[in-house]
């Protein structure tokens, strides 16, 4: 006799609730014997301040092998410690074990007295500072920006504005056009008035920007992932894992008024800078100005910034050295995931590594000796060959261009 | 015409002329009109002659008035007008009270400073003045306030009116969803019934110049209205949600039924859980998804907004007397701060550019 849920399988599920139950109480244990939840451990130097921002030089315990410094720049909303979120899930370590040499910088959390904080002040004035004291203190005119999400337009922005100081750009998930609505964030935010929130907030909390967030996906993020909590919460360092996660994903900084108002207004609701109409400050923001090296890397399945507002960053740039890459995960997951270990930190520093002499970037020859450290890549040639670029395939289907 | 009975003799006797000479010409039209060629065809019971018998009935009726009026003699008039001016003091201290109001309610606007112009003391003083002393040119002036005060009046209660009646049109609407039990209907109504009430008698509200405490009653009445229409968004809001819950409740059903009849049946709890899980992660994705959704999410944040707003303003007002840096001083405070760490970068980036210069030099 068949035992379903309908007829005959009460024992069943009896059974499975008292499994939850035991998991329940064994989790109880779990978590009153973990005492801090560690994060960003890569070892690291304060090198710089101003203000809430600081800038951490990442210690290299081996040897550095590509001669360009690294300024990883993350976005305002979240903290930058998502890449270094723990030792085996780490692009930070990944990259230093790399030959990298790497700074972060760390936004910080705004209060009131940000609140006049505009785009202007965030690229022309902090990031500026920040990249002036690692050409002054390495003696090296260009380094190499690496912005994610937010921190990826924030980048792209900067090297229009200063291509004499950027000698390669590296864009994960970042959103650069803003039209698309297939992201709930970007349909959402046309309709929302940014004077009134930052007129009433000043500063605008992040736990309001986290109920969007958990919006998004309301059932995966505010249920199914506590559900999945039972089947590890008697497993230590699983359980470790998850509230690492769950620690980043409510870290949320609060966001300068000005800045994002301005964000919104100009980028969610304008889509300026991919019309050429963005100003930071008295400096007009051409992309075409960007001419060096180009990385540009989205994730398939993002449903924060979904592929179709990163992907045109590419048609929009001056460079001839241009490459898009499309790693086959989420928002997060492209810098959690086990996949991610393997596959994009090492691919990065390949690709750093053929830059690092400011030749004029990627050759279509360049690319077998790129993929021979990774047999989960696969070269594949572009149609195109007079735009330099090159397409190479994940296991999946997944490809570079 | 100095003293007050000559002025009335004379005001009585013009009253006769006026009503003689329209009699006189009110006797003459039917001769005219007899002579007209329309009249004299017409049949006795045309309308035409009906029209006629009718007017000369109603002249006649009128006449023996005047005649009986004529009768009750000029000191009765006299007297009737007299009482009137005599009791005009208190008529017009009533327009006085009354009169700001009517025109706060038709103007819609209602300060200190309207009420000044409106009230005009140096005018309605040498009024006062004339009519205590019973000129000529005071009762015409009387006459003239009482034709200006009927006026307002009328005005006054079609403004009073207008609001309520709007309102009531308004609630109409909502009858059917009243019926149907939804929530939301009866936050829709009190908000329009406070709309009317804010337009009319609400304005009484802002009358009184009592500082402060008049700005915080008008904020929290607002704030309320406010809160009230926030609510009924949210109310909108909850009732999308529920709707794609039931939605997605049914999809879920209907899949379970769907594998029963395939002979792929549920065994476990969790297989359950993931089905549900998945089906209502599709049906919200795709209700969230739309321009209506996308809509309300910023309409409902507007509102929220805005009732903040109101509580901000609030408590700036309550906290005004105590040695508290208000909200407002603090962002003048932070501009200023922010301005000068501006000026400071700059400065210093001046300083190290010339530096960099000179070493080079």
């Amino acid at each position: 006799m068949k035992k379903t849920l309908a007829a005959g399988g009460a024992r069943k599920i009896v059974r499975d609730l008292g499994d939850l139950q035991r998991k329940a109480i064994a989790g109880m244990e779990t978590f009153t014997e973990i005492a801090e939840v560690d994060v960003g451990t890569a070892p690291k130097d304060l090198v710089y301040s101003e203000d809430k921002v600081k800038l951490y030089h990442y210690r290299q315990e081996g040897e550095v092998t590509c001669r360009v410094p690294v300024l990883m720049v993350y976005a305002l909303v979240n903290r930058q410690y998502m890449l270094d979120l723990q030792p085996d899930r780490s692009i930070v370590r990944n990259l230093l074990q790399r030959g990298m040499d790497l700074y972060i910088i760390d936004w910080g959390y705004p209060t009131k007295a940000d609140m006049y904080l505009a785009l202007d002040d965030y690229l022309n004035g902090y990031l500026y500072d920040c990249v002036e004291y690692i050409r002054k203190s390495t003696g090296i005119d260009k380094l190499s920006l690496m912005g994610i999400c937010q921190g990826g337009t924030f980048c792209a922005m900067y090297a229009a504005m200063y291509p004499e100081q950027v000698q390669n750009l590296i864009t994960i998930v970042a959103p650069f056009d803003f039209t698309p609505n297939d992201g709930l964030l970007f349909a959402w935010s046309k309709y929302m008035n940014a004077d009134d929130l930052v007129d009433v907030y000043r500063v605008v909390p992040g736990d309001l920007l986290n109920v969007a967030y958990s919006m998004l996906m309301p059932f995966a993020l505010n249920i199914k992932k506590y559900g999945q909590m039972l089947s590890i919460v008697d497993d230590r360092e699983k359980l470790l894992n998850f509230l690492r996660m769950e620690k980043w994903i409510f870290d949320s900084p609060g966001q300068a008024g000005e800045c994002l108002r301005e964000f919104i207004r100009d980028f969610f609701q304008g889509n300026k800078l991919v019309k050429g109409e963005v100003k930071i400050g008295d400096r007009a923001v051409d992309l075409k100005k960007i001419t060096m090296p180009l990385l540009n890397i989205y994730a398939s399945a993002d449903h924060i910034v979904p592929p179709s507002t990163t992907k045109p960053l590419n048609d929009l740039v001056g460079s001839t050295d241009k490459s898009l890459f499309e790693f086959p995960g989420g928002h997060v997951g492209i810098f959690v995931s086990s996949k991610s270990q393997k596959v994009l930190a090492p691919f990065i520093a390949q690709w750093l590594h053929a830059r690092q002499d400011g030749r004029p970037g990627l050759q279509s020859g360049a690319v077998p000796q790129l993929a021979a450290g990774h047999p989960e890549l696969q070269v594949v040639p572009k149609p195109q060959a007079a735009r330099r670029a090159v397409k190479a395939r994940l296991p999946g289907g997944k490809k570079i261009h | 015409m100095e003293k007050a009975t000559e002025f009335f003799d004379t005001w009585v006797q013009m009253q006769e002329e006026v009503v003689k000479h329209w009699l006189a010409a009110a006797q003459e039209l039917p001769q005219t009109l007899l002579e007209m060629e329309v009249f004299k065809s017409s049949l006795p019971d045309s309308p035409a002659s009906e029209l006629f018998n009718a007017n000369m009935s109603c002249l006649k009726d009128l006449s023996a008035d005047v005649v009986h009026m004529q009768q009750l003699g000029t000191e009765v008039m006299k007297d009737t007008v007299a009482r009137a001016s005599g009791t005009s003091n208190v008529f017009m201290k009533l327009y006085e009270l009354w009169h700001p109001l009517f025109q706060a309610v038709q103007d819609r606007v209602m300060d200190v400073e309207a009420y000044g112009e409106v009230l005009e003391p140096q005018e309605y003083s040498e009024i006062m003045d004339q009519v205590f002393g019973l000129g000529p040119a005071t009762a015409t002036e009387v006459i003239h306030q009482t034709t200006k005060i009927t006026e307002a009046l009328c005005c006054a209660t079609q403004e009073y009116g207008r609001p309520w009646a709007q309102a009531m049109q308004k609630n109409g609407v909502f009858m059917p969803e009243l019926a149907e039990g939804r929530p939301d209907t009866f936050l829709h109504i009190f908000h329009n019934l406070f709309s009317a009430f804010d337009n009319t008698v609400g304005k009484v509200f802002h009358i009184p110049a009592v500082g402060k405490d008049r700005e915080k009653i008008g904020l929290i009445l607002r704030g309320l209205d406010d809160l009230v229409v926030y609510n009924a968004k949210y109310t909108e809001f909850q009732q999308r949600i529920y709707v794609t819950g039931i939605k997605a409740l049914e999809k879920v059903l209907h899949a379970v039924a769907q594998r029963i009849r395939s002979g792929h049946e549920i065994r476990t709890l969790n297989e359950l859980f993931e089905l549900w899980l998945d089906i209502n992660e599709q049906e919200y994705f795709h209700a969230f998804r739309t321009k209506e959704f996308s809509m309300l999410q910023g309409e409902l944040l507007g509102f929220a907004l805005k009732v903040r707003r109101q509580f901000h303003k609030l408590m700036e007002l309550n906290l005004y007397e105590y040695p508290i840096a208000l909200r407002s001083e603090m962002d003048d405070t932070y501009k200023t701060l922010y301005e000068l760490k501006k000026k400071v970068r700059n400065l210093e980036r001046k300083i190290s550019d010339r530096n960099v210069k000179e070493a080079a030099a």
